[in-house]
């Protein structure tokens, strides 16, 4: 399998097999829009993504290389959270500054299936919290005043119990 | 009423002891038989019934023994039966037994509260003693165990409260008032029709009229449908993207109560194919004049915690009596949620049992019980000191090292994205934690699909007010209130009417099912608004006057729902005539059509792309008007006409049917007792892409064309039998095991040999 290199925003050089890195569709344009040879030697540089993230972003793409590519169809996808596999589960067990970081990467470089499974972990975090457990897990400020949080209270008090 | 049950079961030996001997007793079990005064015929019928299942012969001779014995199917005769075989240790343990307990499992607290004066600690161990025996033999048992178990401590701690603090009204010296509902006031679905007594939701309310009986009766309430089938027939319909998860329920059923309690317990009489209930609330409802009912609040009173598993059939009736939240307020509306989707049969309910608890000791019982329902001002103050806590901790926080709120640090895009992933409680609580999230939590494409059924016990007229106040539903593609709301909530009515007016114009899906507050006004907004709306189901939803007709300004309906509706056939035929693309219709139980042949001939002329369509208990249906189907709708994939019997069967339309409809995959010819072999041959012949069969109650079916059709029809994956006289227990299970891919039904009968 012949290999790229990849270079992170703080310099780090990364040797990666092809299939691997075309994961990312943004990866894949480059290198078949921009006529990127596969045996250059020359690094694709990827100024939004630094070295801790670009590694966790390639061990994942490493373990789903084989994965069948991700349905087309957005509309019709069910929105179910509970079905990450296990790989995934383990693999987005990270702080949340990791976590957060890696839906950014894996928005800039395309890769559906990481974003999704990135998404999905922060809306768990989310499912079934008060709006104040929110705030806490999220280091969320409370920024409304008395009268916007009252008037929101109201507005969406009937999913608490009361 | 209790007083009745304690009276009928007495003495008598209960199931569980049954159970327990029927693993315990081995080659010897013909010889207590016959000292039980069973025939030799009944016994050798029960061992070839059972030849593979020693155990399960066993228990049903014993069961048949005490069933035909009644009152006089006691601990005596038994152990003496027991003893002529030569099985002194199990007579003593029935000896035993019997001091231990003189009712069933889950009477098991009265009788032991009841035994009170006569040495309660001895019956209490003797009695958990033998159920951690039967619980170690058969592992289905393990939860009730627990609950009897539970149930001891505070049984005990109350017993223990000074005799004069117990009131004369107390029943029993269990000290608690017990109570059977006195009306079904509303419900999703039942097998019955409204105007007979068999198989109808109202067989719920009153006294425990089947129990300890396991059978099929007519007196039981019963849910139109079971098990994983009906999702996999054309008409399922799929949930909406954002739905939640966690919601199981596919019936309700509320039951209304005499007077007002804090339930203590609550026992269901399970009669048939148990373990349905999942999930059970309670709520005050305060009518006001003119039978108009406010918003309820619901509490939860239990719910099961396996849920969806699946779990091990029971054939024996069991009062299930699950370990309920005590809650502070007292209730008069009890509603049951059930899913039989693991069940392999009809699940049945004879009766619900409430036990209140003592109002003047109900503080007694929750301290015993540590269950605290934390009190409205109690949870407000907890609040407020967390919050307080949380402005210290930020404040920490922010001198050493900031927290971060990466959400900040996202775009738009990746924030909606995150927030799509949740339902529609999940963004009503991220929307009050921050001026940003709030934003994008009101993003209309976010609530383009708005399913409240999982929430039905939180929905509120205010709700529905704040999602129209707030424009969030203004792109609202799809709804559902089904199972929101409780009676005729005119509030709730005209928010929904309000917001269908103000937010429909993009409606495609609108879901209003077991509603009761006054359709019309919604009804009519639907007609003036939603000229896309492709799907609308109004099934167990009948508070509706004149209004129906009005849907008759719909063209795009591919879908409609109105079983157990009552719009009558002028309206109907009008609304038929101007869907020409309708695939879908429930016209099940609308006992105010009379004349279904003019359902039938409108549907033949103008809605010729029916996929599936549904006339359950269609009772004004003949062959004409089946003709009228098969001749004109040739996409039919599904057709039920259950308990239509006023089809001519002798005209041959059934195989015309299959003839014509060549892509029949589900047929529920259910108790049209005239089908004849050679329609079942015909069936086997033309109906090539038949999954679904139920022809039960044909009485003139015989084995060999069900054989044939077997054989010959490979997708079949569903063929219900029961009650066809011609066919024999033993014949269904031969085909079983020829046929594994086919789920063959034949329910318990007595007539069975």
């Amino acid at each position: 399998m012949p290999n790229i290199k990849l270079q992170s925003s703080d310099g780090e050089v990364f040797d990666v097999d092809v299939d691997v890195a075309k994961q990312s569709i943004t990866i894949k344009t480059m290198l078949e829009d921009l006529g990127m040879d596969e045996d250059d030697d020359e690094a694709i540089p990827l100024p939004n993504v630094n070295s801790a993230i670009l590694g966790k972003v390639l061990e994942w793409c490493q373990f789903h290389k084989d994965d069948p590519p991700p349905p087309e169809d957005e509309e019709n996808r069910e929105k179910r959270t509970d079905d990450l596999c296990g790989f995934d589960i383990d693999f987005l067990k990270v702080d949340q500054g990791t976590l957060f970081e890696l839906i950014l990467a894996a928005n800039y470089l395309d890769i559906k299936g990481l974003l999704d499974a990135s998404c999905k972990t922060v809306a768990n975090m989310i499912k079934g919290k008060t709006p104040e457990e929110i705030r806490k897990t999220f280091n969320i400020k409370n920024d409304f005043t008395p009268a916007e949080e009252e008037q929101v209270r109201k507005e969406n008090s009937w999913c608490e119990e009361k | 009423m209790a007083g009745q049950h304690e009276r009928e079961n007495g003495g008598t030996v209960s199931s569980e002891l049954l159970q327990m001997l029927s693993e315990c007793i081995t080659a010897e079990w013909l010889d207590i038989g016959r000292s039980l005064k069973i025939s030799d015929p009944e016994l050798h019928n029960i061992k070839s019934d059972y030849s593979d299942r020693r155990k399960e012969a066993i228990y049903q001779m014993l069961l048949s023994w005490k069933c035909k014995e009644g009152s006089e199917a006691t601990h005596e005769v038994l152990a003496k039966a027991l003893k002529a075989a030569k099985r002194v240790d199990l007579a003593e343990e029935v000896t035993k037994s019997k001091l231990g307990i003189t009712n069933s499992s889950s009477q098991n607290v009265d009788s032991q509260v009841s035994l009170g004066s006569n040495g309660k600690v001895t019956v209490n161990i003797s009695s958990a003693d033998l159920y951690i025996k039967s619980d170690q033999v058969r592992p289905v048992l393990v939860q009730p165990v627990q609950q009897v178990v539970t149930y001891q401590q505070p049984t005990t701690k109350k017993e223990s409260l000074p005799a004069k603090s117990k009131p004369t009204t107390w029943k029993g010296s269990d000290g608690c008032i017990h109570q059977y509902p006195v009306e079904v006031t509303s419900f999703s679905s039942h097998y019955g029709q409204e105007e007979c007594t068999a198989y109808i939701a109202s067989n719920l309310a009153g006294p425990s009229t089947i129990y300890p009986e396991y059978s099929d009766s007519s007196r039981s309430c019963v849910f139109r449908t079971y098990g994983p089938w009906w999702d996999m027939v054309p008409s399922a319909i799929s949930p909406f993207s954002n739905s939640s998860c966690n919601f199981y329920g596919m019936d309700f059923v509320d039951l209304k109560l005499e007077t007002p309690v804090i339930p203590w317990k609550i026992r269901i009489f399970e009669t048939y194919y148990p373990q349905g209930v999942i999930q059970i609330y309670g709520a005050m409802v305060s009518y006001q004049k003119g039978g108009i009912c406010p918003d309820v609040r619901w509490h939860k009173l239990w719910e099961d915690e396996v849920r969806e598993s699946i779990k091990e059939t029971i054939h024996e009736a069991i009062v299930f009596d699950p370990e309920i939240t005590i809650i502070s307020e007292s209730v008069n509306v009890i509603r049951l949620i059930i899913s039989s989707k693991s069940l392999e049969y009809y699940t049945e309910l004879d009766a619900v049992e409430i036990i209140e608890v003592e109002p003047d000791c109900s503080g007694t019982v929750l301290a015993c019980f540590c269950i605290v329902d934390l009190d409205i001002e109690y949870k407000k103050r907890l609040q407020r000191l967390s919050l307080g806590r949380r402005d210290t901790n930020s404040n920490e926080h922010s001198s050493r090292n900031p927290p971060v709120n990466y959400f900040q640090k996202l775009s738009e895009k990746l924030i909606l994205l995150i927030l799509s992933k949740l339902g529609f409680q999940d963004l009503c609580r991220v929307a009050q934690t921050c001026t940003l999230l709030k934003k994008h939590c009101y993003n209309p494409s976010l609530f383009q699909e708005v399913d409240m059924q999982p929430y039905w016990r939180l929905v509120t007229s205010e709700a529905l007010d704040s999602l129209r106040i707030t424009s969030r539903v203004c792109h609202l593609q799809k709804l559902s209130v089904s199972w929101c709301s409780y009676g005729n909530n005119v509030k709730f009515a005209a928010a929904l009417a309000s917001l269908i007016k103000e937010h429909g114009t993009d409606l495609r899906v609108l879901r209003i099912q077991g509603c009761s507050f006054t359709l019309d006004e919604t009804l009519l907004q639907v007609a003036a608004n939603c000229q896309y709306l492709e799907e609308l189901n109004l099934s167990s939803s009948r508070n509706v006057n004149n209004s129906y007709l009005c849907l008759s300004h719909l063209h795009s309906l591919t879908r409609l729902d109105m079983y157990r509706a009552c719009p009558v056939e002028g309206s109907m035929t009008e609304i038929l005539k101007a869907n020409p693309n309708l695939q879908h219709l429930n016209l099940g139980n609308t006992r105010t059509i009379t004349e279904f042949d003019r359902i039938a001939l409108t549907i033949g002329n103008h809605c010729k792309n029916i996929v599936s369509l549904n006339l359950w208990r269609a009772y004004s249906l003949s062959s004409n008007g089946l003709n009228y189907i098969s001749q004109n709708c040739i996409r039919l994939e599904e057709l039920d006409i259950g308990w239509c019997d006023n089809i001519d069967v002798q005209s041959d339309c059934f195989v015309t049917l299959v003839k014509s409809c060549s892509r029949l995959k589900k047929l529920f010819l259910t108790a049209i007792r005239h089908t004849r072999d050679k329609d079942i041959y015909a069936f086997a012949e033309y109906g090539k892409c038949l999954q679904f069969l139920d022809i039960m109650g044909a009485f003139y079916v015989h084995p060999s064309s069900i054989s044939n059709l077997l054989k010959c029809s490979r997708r079949l994956l569903y063929l219900d039998v029961s009650y066809c006289n011609q066919i024999s227990r033993q014949d269904a299970r031969f085909w079983q095991t020829l046929y594994t891919n086919v789920n063959i039904k034949r329910g318990y009968m007595k007539k069975d040999r």
